[in-house]
């Protein structure tokens, strides 16, 4: 089964590379790994394509005028490009451009920083003032002068597909992927890295550490530590679903006063997935993600459902909870940490590592191949300064609790 | 008196009758725990199966030919679309008790069918892995209904011919006296004529002489990957429900594109309370249904991509509970579906509004009658 691959040391090995968790970053890792001809091994406590930890829900957003740093807009068009290279060599469609609608306030922070990153970059884009925008999109029930920001190069992924496929067709080009086997153990040193599951260990030459809200049991002081945070997803039947169509309605991210939500279209005639923006509470164990969402938790998105998209029933009728790792600063890390021989880390996406997944596969390609990348991850590096003062991680939980004793 | 009936839930059953009720001109209200089409329950995960060559009894048959009548004409008072017709096939040995029913379900009623042969599955529908003495009936009348839409759909039609629905209000308690039915939520009491009770796996708590025959489980559905998910799409892959090694399941075309649900018959066992309804599925639970599908439908992935946790009231025999509420005569109860009630949902709120407003119904409840519990 696995290549073996030999280090030059006289030593065999169980292959180049492993990778350890093979979900969002992971099986782009794996795929970016093999298609470059190294031997690659992908440990995953699951399979593939699992609903248990960040990936799932169906879509994901695209975008490239990306409100959360400017610095991320190289990223994010190699994505672009990555993602038609997978469906490329897989023949399936994984990511669709309706457009994207960035919807609040022209002094707001959503608009400014979309406006900004977009004339920084060049991007594409319109904006839409009020009136022009409920011609245009009268699904959304506007506050007085809010407008929108049309970026025509957003859209949205489908992301079991997606991990599904990069895990298939790296599997196609020769990586082994290791199926239901928890790994419990990475030791690097200086020859290598020792990867332990219950039944054996493995040795590689390096690993590529991708396990998402996992990250911190594996080697807790070499990278940072991850607030786990619960995201749930809704879904809500439209009166008119014709209206909610990809064709007619594009991906959004909106914040109007206290609600900070997103939306997609609906996929199946059905659905539609309007979704809070930040976590629902904090997840202390990943083995023990809650997928059961207490009613009273519901009330925030019910509210901004209600108040921000009239013809949808603001009750949800699907309810999908997965996590997610979030760092101080709420940017991921990727790179090589200091002290550790032989290892890449590719985690604390904070919510929104989805959309630029094959690059930071790329990117973690090349750092194990090549030592170096040409992609612009230094804001990702893991020696950065740890933030000054950690962000208050936003969560529904904590919102509803600061209301009830102000009230 | 706050109105003539009260529904107490307004779920699959109880959005139904509330249709029913108001389209009769019955002035009703409807109690709902959650809000309106909350996915909290029975009803939801994006489709159920519709079927009527029955392989849980022929005598279901007349009861879903106006179901099927029934869903149409909420389409059309509404201008959604519910049910897509795929087509149904049943796969398993034409000599077992299930398929049987099937056969005589066609044969009494006159169903428009077809039987395939493993050859002619092959052929027509490659999807399938068939094993020896296997073989398809395909029950044309048969199809994909979008539960969430119907639960929708029907309580908002229902009000606007004028019924009332207070949500986000749990009933505490209905009490049926010779005079009438107070029914307590909200911190107040309530007064009707009658009462019709369709509280899904809340069942037992307003029927507890009933409670040892009618408990709510748990019910898991799961959706899977295709290799080719053009073999997949509602034109191509009608609904179909088969047993493998004594694992009965049952599977939905993809209605997104991406995935297809195929999901075990059986439950995932007891719920206890319905309030503590566990949305969680430990991974090695899922082995059953994964090897299932690896070994009936090779073109899918055997690991799940989506998974739900869901529940529905299931009585001792599996047929549901349909009739006088014992001891009362102004109180009417529809229960215990035992997971085979959606697809018949609107002809049980006919028969809940003529139970209300006749104290009888041309269609076939003798088998469900709640009193068949009580005998001694």
């Amino acid at each position: 089964m696995t290549r073996r691959a030999d280090n030059g040391k006289g030593s065999t090995m169980d292959a180049d590379v492993a990778v350890v968790g093979v979900g969002t970053m992971g099986s782009m890792t794996c795929w970016q790994l093999a298609r470059r001809g190294a031997s690659v091994i992908g440990f995953e406590q699951f399979a593939p394509g699992h609903d248990r930890s960040g990936a799932g829900g169906e879509t994901r957003i695209f975008r490239t005028a990306y409100h959360e740093g400017a610095e991320y807009v190289p990223l994010l068009l190699t994505a672009q490009d990555q993602w038609r290279e997978l469906e490329a060599e897989t023949g399936r469609s994984v990511l669709t451009l309706n457009g994207g609608l960035m919807i609040g306030p022209p002094d707001g922070a959503l608009v400014r920083s979309v406006l900004a990153g977009a004339a920084a970059h060049d991007l594409p884009h319109e904006l839409l003032d009020e009136h022009e925008a409920r011609r245009r999109y009268p699904q959304h029930r506007l506050e007085p002068g809010e407008v929108m920001v049309l970026d025509p190069q957003a859209g949205f992924l489908r992301p079991e597909l997606a991990v599904s496929l990069a895990g298939m067709r790296a599997e196609e080009l020769g990586a082994v992927i290791v199926r239901h086997r928890p790994v419990v153990a990475v030791e690097p040193d200086a020859d290598g890295v020792t990867i332990r599951t219950a039944e054996r260990r493995w040795r590689v030459g390096q690993v590529v550490l991708a396990a998402g809200a996992w990250s911190n049991r594996l080697l807790p002081r070499h990278t940072p530590p991850l607030t786990v945070q619960r995201l749930v997803m809704t879904w809500f039947v439209a009166r008119h679903p014709s209206w909610f169509d990809v064709e007619r309605f594009p991906i959004f991210i909106r914040e109007t006063g206290a609600h900070d939500v997103s939306g997609w279209p609906s996929l199946d005639g059905a659905y539609v997935k309007v979704a809070v923006n930040y976590g629902y509470d904090r997840v202390d164990d990943p083995d023990r993600l809650e997928r059961g969402v207490d009613d009273g938790l519901l009330v925030t998105i019910r509210t901004a459902v209600r108040d921000l998209l009239p013809d949808l029933v603001p009750e949800p009728v699907r309810i999908g909870a997965y996590m997610d790792g979030y760092t101080d600063d709420r940017h991921a890390v990727v790179g090589r940490p200091d002290g550790l021989p032989n290892t890449v880390v590719a985690t604390g996406f904070s919510g929104h590592g989805f959309k630029m997944a094959p690059a930071i596969g790329r990117a973690a390609a090349d750092l194990v191949l090549r030592g170096r990348t040409a992609l612009p991850i230094g804001h990702l590096d893991p020696a950065r300064p740890a933030a000054a003062s950690p962000a208050r991680l936003r969560t529904v939980a904590a919102d509803l609790a600061a209301t009830a004793r102000t009230s | 008196m706050d109105a003539d009936v009260a529904v107490i839930g307004t779920g699959t059953m109880g959005s139904m009758a509330l249709w029913r009720l108001a389209r009769a001109g019955v002035d009703a209200i409807g109690f709902e725990q959650f809000g309106v089409g909350h996915d909290r329950s029975a009803a939801g995960g994006e489709s159920r199966i519709f079927r009527t060559a029955y392989k849980e009894g022929p005598e279901y048959v007349p009861t879903l030919l106006r179901a099927y009548e029934l869903w149409r004409e909420l389409e059309a008072e509404s201008g959604r679309d519910l049910l897509t017709l795929t087509g149904g096939l049943m796969i398993g040995d034409l000599e077992e008790g299930g398929m049987r029913n099937v056969l005589a379900s066609i044969e009494r009623f006159g169903l428009s069918h077809e039987i395939l042969d493993g050859t002619q599955m092959a052929g027509r529908y490659p999807q399938h892995t068939l094993f020896p003495g296997e073989a398809a009936v395909l029950d044309r009348l048969a199809g994909v209904l979008r539960p969430e839409f119907a639960v929708i759909s029907a309580t908002l039609r229902a009000r606007r011919l004028g019924a009332r629905v207070i949500s986000g209000t749990p009933v505490v308690a209905v009490e049926p006296s010779s005079d009438g039915v107070t029914v307590r939520a909200g911190g107040r009491d309530y007064r009707f004529a009658q009462a019709v009770i369709t509280a899904g796996p809340w069942t037992a708590r307003f029927a507890p002489e009933l409670a040892r025959r009618v408990s709510p489980r748990k019910i898991v559905m799961t959706w899977y990957m295709a290799d080719d998910p053009a073999a997949y799409v509602p034109a191509a892959f009608p609904i179909f429900i088969r047993e493998h090694r004594g694992v009965g399941m049952f599977g939905i075309p993809s209605l997104d594109g991406g995935s297809v649900k195929v999901a075990l018959s059986d439950t995932y066992g007891d719920v206890g309370d319905a309030d503590d309804l566990d949305h969680n599925v430990a991974p090695g639970d899922l082995a059953t249904v994964n090897e299932a599908v690896a070994a009936c439908l090779p073109g899918l992935v055997p690991q799940p991509i989506r998974v739900s946790a869901h529940m529905d009231a299931y009585t001792t025999d599996k047929h549901a509970l349909v009739g006088a509420l014992p001891g009362a005569r102004n109180t009417w109860l529809l229960g215990g579906f035992s997971g085979h009630g959606f697809k018949m949902a609107p002809a049980f709120g006919q028969i809940a509004a003529d139970l209300v407003q006749h104290g009888e119904t041309t269609l076939p409840i003798d088998h469900l009658d709640p009193g068949r519990f009580l005998t001694v």
